[in-house]
């Protein structure tokens, strides 16, 4: 693009920009010719309803959001340059996350922390979360390829955002948990954009000063050391630009998604690879686009009521997110084919099977003998034995029981779902809960309430059977947008961006439900046992009596699947159907089990792994062993999760999620 | 080009146009489905009153009083809104899920309690300080079953809707349903001394507060006139300002009469209010709550602070009461209610909070038994 060319595109995005920018300060509630404009600025009178409309209401907001979406769009062009990443961006590579995250930790222990310190906290958060995705995926044998990072990305995010609900259930602050997981501005004072302008600007200018370098580096490394670059400094720096610039920017308008990934693609299409012109159109277009989501927000989408800003954007960007990755050829994504893992010495089947079932068996007694009501375990073992009280009956025989079995055929059933789904995509980060199946029958559930109100909470099987089709529909949607390049990243990622939207979709169709209608939504999608009783167990022993020994049927199957495409059909697998039919055994097993016990993600993809680990990967015993530690699994997190807090009851799912977020990256840096 | 494989293929800029057509159906695609979902959560306004969200006529929710189907030596049987249930007659040991507040008004104490939202309203937080807590799923009013069964209960009521959790409860004790409290309070009181075997006491603490309610409003009108009167919420980074619905409307706008601004009428529901539209607030009295969350001070004191704020009529004379504790407005039985008509006498006439309650409790003491 000629020099003169590039300077007219970057003229007219600005121009654009800035008629974005005068349409948000004109509209509003109280009416504003553009001659009062003018006059709330030169000529301020206090006694004027516009002036004060536009000097003290919108133009400070106005001004926030073109600065956020400015510095987000650089931070993203500049990540995706130096990690030579198209998938880059603050709020898929876990910056946006954590530094929600430590901005809301820094509030409740500081609770008078001004914006300075909130700036501070989030940049602190910011780097905590970037370092945590670099550190795994420098690990990972598989190096930076940029799924890689995109993955451990969403997973960084996903454990943030966890945490920050745990954290904004725990501390009553339920009101902002929009604002702490999806971000969005609405009353903006001079006094926040003057705490964020400095930061905003110093990280500009450092990234336009940095941008010939960042050229360079974007070439690959082997160039930018042949033309004499010292590239690690340039890294660093590059770095600390980015920090400073989405540390500010979310300690003011929280984690705002999708515009640092979006934006720089859409201005390389216009101005090419040079950093120096990229950076600045990148800029200039980051804040048009924000403030242009804004405009929408309150006005055509939010003409009920404002809806938050960052809502807004990740419904923009995800359906872009998607679109990026159908576009990007499976060897780009992947980064070249994967080295194998190392093999390991694994026991005997027979011995891990006892081993396993030994430690169900403690967990079991565990579970059986601690709870709220504080009988002893010899009341508990005389109980079992038919003796007791009518009360320790009650207690052992009706609450108890019931809920370890249903916990064990829980725990059995998405264990089992997941070494299915490993085994058919031939990938070892494969998941049903994160393939959509627990944000779609989260989906369900708010739908039905909204639709039938409380009367749909009247029937013992319709929450689970709208949550089925739920998490099928969803399944079926993420299956659909891969079809034809089933690449285990292209799944995954797909996975993840359609739960993000359907997500947002759910956050924001149970801001209209009321507050005992979303406890329960909430309540049931992060995974609580806590309503188990002999009907789930009968139920769930029923459906999966049937489901589970089909999929241990199919272990021969499974192990010529994982040897590849070529070799099953040489082998006499019927290709697609044997993929799609064992696909919608998992997809139905795992959904089946989340209908009653609602959300629990990742103990599908643990229960699995320690299984290959323990026993190699004959399926024929796999399955059986995972089946047993996802039992195990899920028996103890239940038990922790009711015992760790007096007043509260941290449910089974959030438990499993905690503790198997973290193992799924350590898995990362593994395989 | 940076990534070989992820931007401008080789060749002229044709395809240029083609990606920007596919952009720009992406973004069309985004903001279609994302206005439909707009759309479908916009269907719920049809519904006009949300927080009540039952929509079968059912005894003990809305105006339909709990029926007592058959009464016997010992036991009294009676249809709620879970299901039809035998009571014991005079039960001992209430576990009050629900109802803390109309259990206290007739004079009985419950031996465990809960709430759904995961914090007792504090205006009970002292009677109830002895009396055990039940705890809850994430502050859902999904309860701790075991603890429920350690409390030893002969009656469970609840307010829980949810159909397993009222087949757990019922193993454990008899388990009544009663919901809709916010509106309809003086009903659920009456029920709740239905179900408990005490109905003359309930009914004498309705004249209570429908004595509190007269007096209130002979002292009040003679001051207020036709001003107008609301009530604003601050929360962390958002001020809501309570509409027309059931936390605030049966009181301040039903039984005390008062006269809404414009901003009120012309919402169902509590929303967010935005800096500008606070221009345009007209409200004369203003009832203001500030949320315990640290960032809610951080932005109470910004409003202090807004240039705008000081043009609210309340705010420009000086009649803003800032409650300490506020959550007998938002989660309040009858006893609740009644703490609303002293917060809005000490707004407009503190001298008469005195003689008002003197002469409720005169008819109180009149009609109990």
């Amino acid at each position: 693009m000629s020099p003169r060319r590039y300077l007219f595109t970057l003229l007219a995005t600005c121009a654009a920009t800035a008629a974005l920018f005068a349409a948000s300060v004109l509209t509003g509630p109280t009416p504003v010719t553009a001659e009062q404009l003018v006059g709330a600025v030169a000529a301020y009178d206090p006694g004027s309803d516009a002036h004060l409309a536009v000097r003290d209401i919108r133009l400070p907001r106005a001004a926030l959001i073109v600065l956020v979406g400015a510095s987000l769009a650089t931070a993203g062009a500049v990540m995706q340059g130096v990690t030579r990443n198209p998938l880059a961006g603050p709020s898929i590579m876990g910056l946006s996350g954590g530094a929600s995250l430590a901005a809301l930790v820094a509030l409740v222990v500081w609770p008078g922390v001004g914006y300075t310190g909130s700036i501070a906290a989030s940049f602190v958060g910011a780097a905590a979360g970037y370092g945590c995705v670099l550190a795994v995926t420098a690990l990972s044998l598989g190096g930076f390829s940029p799924t890689r990072i995109a993955l451990a990305g969403s997973v960084v995010s996903a454990l943030c955002s966890a945490v920050t609900q745990g954290l904004v259930i725990a501390f009553a602050m339920a009101g902002t948990l929009l604002y702490w997981t999806v971000g969005g501005v609405t009353n903006v004072t001079w006094e926040q954009v003057a705490a964020v302008a400095p930061f905003i600007a110093a990280g500009l200018a450092g990234a336009l000063r940095l941008a010939p370098d960042i050229t360079i580096l974007s070439l690959g490394s082997d160039v930018a050391a042949g033309l004499g670059q010292r590239s690690g400094a340039v890294r660093v720096a590059a770095t600390l630009v980015v920090l400073v610039l989405t540390g500010a920017a979310v300690a003011v308008a929280g984690p705002v998604s999708f515009v640092g990934l979006m934006t720089p693609h859409l201005c390389r299409l216009l101005a090419g690879a040079d950093y120096r012109r990229l950076l600045p159109l990148a800029a200039v277009t980051g804040a048009g686009l924000t403030a242009g989501a804004d405009l929408l927000a309150r006005t055509a989408l939010g003409a009920k009521g404002e809806l938050p800003l960052g809502l807004v954007t990740a419904a923009l960007g995800a359906p872009f997110f998607l679109w990026l990755l159908r576009r990007k050829s499976d060897r780009g994504l992947d980064g070249g084919p994967q080295p194998q893992a190392r093999p390991r010495t694994t026991w005997a089947p027979g011995r891990a099977l006892v081993a396993v079932a030994v430690l169900l068996a403690v967990a079991s007694a565990a579970a059986l003998t601690h709870g709220r009501a504080g009988l002893s375990t010899g009341a508990v073992v005389r109980t079992l034995a038919g003796g007791g009280t009518d009360d320790e009956n009650l207690v052992v025989w009706t609450f108890r029981v019931p809920r370890v079995l249903f916990a064990i055929l829980v725990g059995l059933g998405i264990a089992v779902s997941g070494t299915l789904m490993q085994a058919v995509l031939r990938n070892d980060l494969a998941e049903p809960g994160i393939l959509g199946v627990s944000s779609g029958s989260g989906l369900a559930v708010v739908l039905i309430l909204m639709t039938m109100g409380w009367s749909a909470l009247g029937s013992v099987a319709l929450v689970p059977l709208a949550s089925t089709a739920g998490a099928l529909g969803t399944t079926l949607v993420v299956y659909l947008l891969c079809r034809g390049a089933t690449s285990p990243p292209r799944l995954l990622l797909t996975g993840v961006a359609v739960s993000s939207v359907v997500g947002a979709v759910t956050l924001l169709l149970s801001l209209r439900i009321s507050s005992d209608a979303l406890a329960f939504v909430v309540a049931f999608g992060s995974g609580s046992l806590n309503a188990a009783g002999w009907n789930y167990v009968t139920w769930l022993a029923a459906v999966l009596a049937v489901l589970v020994p089909l999929a241990w049927s199919c272990a021969p199957t499974l192990n010529v699947l994982r040897l590849g495409d070529h070799t099953a059909v040489g082998l006499g697998v019927p290709l697609p159907w044997a993929t799609l039919g064992l696909l919608a055994l998992a997809v139905v097993t795992c959904a089946a089990c989340m209908a009653l016990a609602g959300g629990v993600i990742f103990l599908g993809l643990i229960a699995p792994h320690i299984a290959r680990r323990l026993v190699g990967s004959d399926h024929t015993v796999v399955v059986p062993v995972a089946g047993l530690i996802g039992s195990t699994l899920l028996v103890l997190a239940d038990l922790l999760g009711g015992s760790i807090l007096p007043a509260t009851e941290i449910p089974a799912g959030v438990m499993v999620s905690a503790l198997g977020a973290p193992y799924f990256l350590y898995l990362m840096t593994r395989s | 080009m940076t990534f070989p494989r992820f931007s401008s293929p080789p060749g002229p800029d044709r395809s240029g146009l083609v990606r920007a057509g596919r952009w720009a159906a992406c973004v069309v695609a985004g903001v279609g489905l994302f206005g439909l979902a707009v759309r479908v959560a916009g269907v719920a306004d049809l519904v006009p009153d949300k927080t009540a969200l039952v929509t079968k006529d059912v005894p003990g929710a809305g105006d339909r009083p709990v029926e007592v189907v058959e009464e016997g030596e010992g036991y009294r049987v009676v249809r709620h809104a879970g299901g039809t249930t035998r009571v014991p007659a005079r039960p001992e040991r209430i576990c009050a899920l629900a109802a803390a507040d109309e259990l206290l008004a007739i004079g009985v104490k419950p031996v465990a309690h809960s709430i759904s939202d995961g914090h007792f309203p504090d205006y009970l937080a002292e009677p109830f300080a002895d009396v055990p807590w039940v705890p809850t799923v994430y502050g859902a009013s999904l309860p701790n079953l075991e603890a429920v069964v350690a409390e030893r209960p002969d009656l469970i009521i609840t307010r829980n809707t949810d159909r397993q959790t009222y087949l757990q409860l019922s193993r454990i004790a008899p388990t009544v349903v009663l919901l809709d409290h916010l509106v309809y309070y003086r009903e659920r009181v009456l029920d709740v001394g239905t179900v408990v075997g005490r109905r003359r006491e309930a009914e004498a603490r309705v004249a209570w507060y429908n004595a509190k309610v007269e007096a209130a409003n002979a002292a009040l009108h003679p001051v207020v006139g036709a001003k107008t009167m609301a009530m604003m919420r601050v929360r962390p980074r958002a001020y809501r300002l309570h509409g027309d619905q059931n936390h605030v409307s049966p009181l301040l706008y039903g039984d005390l009469k008062m006269t809404r601004p414009d901003l009120v009428r012309n919402r169902s529901w509590s929303s967010t209010m935005s800096p500008e539209q606070m221009m345009t607030f007209d409200a004369d009295y203003l009832i203001l709550s500030v949320d315990s969350a640290a960032d809610a001070r951080r932005t109470y004191d910004e409003l202090n602070t807004h240039p705008v704020w000081a043009r609210v009529p309340a705010v420009r004379n000086g009649n803003v009461l800032v409650l300490a504790k506020w959550r007998h407005w938002s989660d309040a039985g009858i006893l609740g209610r009644a703490r609303g008509i002293d917060d809005v006498l000490q707004l407009v006439c503190p001298d008469a909070i005195g003689p008002v309650n003197a002469a409720a409790d005169r008819v109180l003491r009149e009609r109990l038994p």
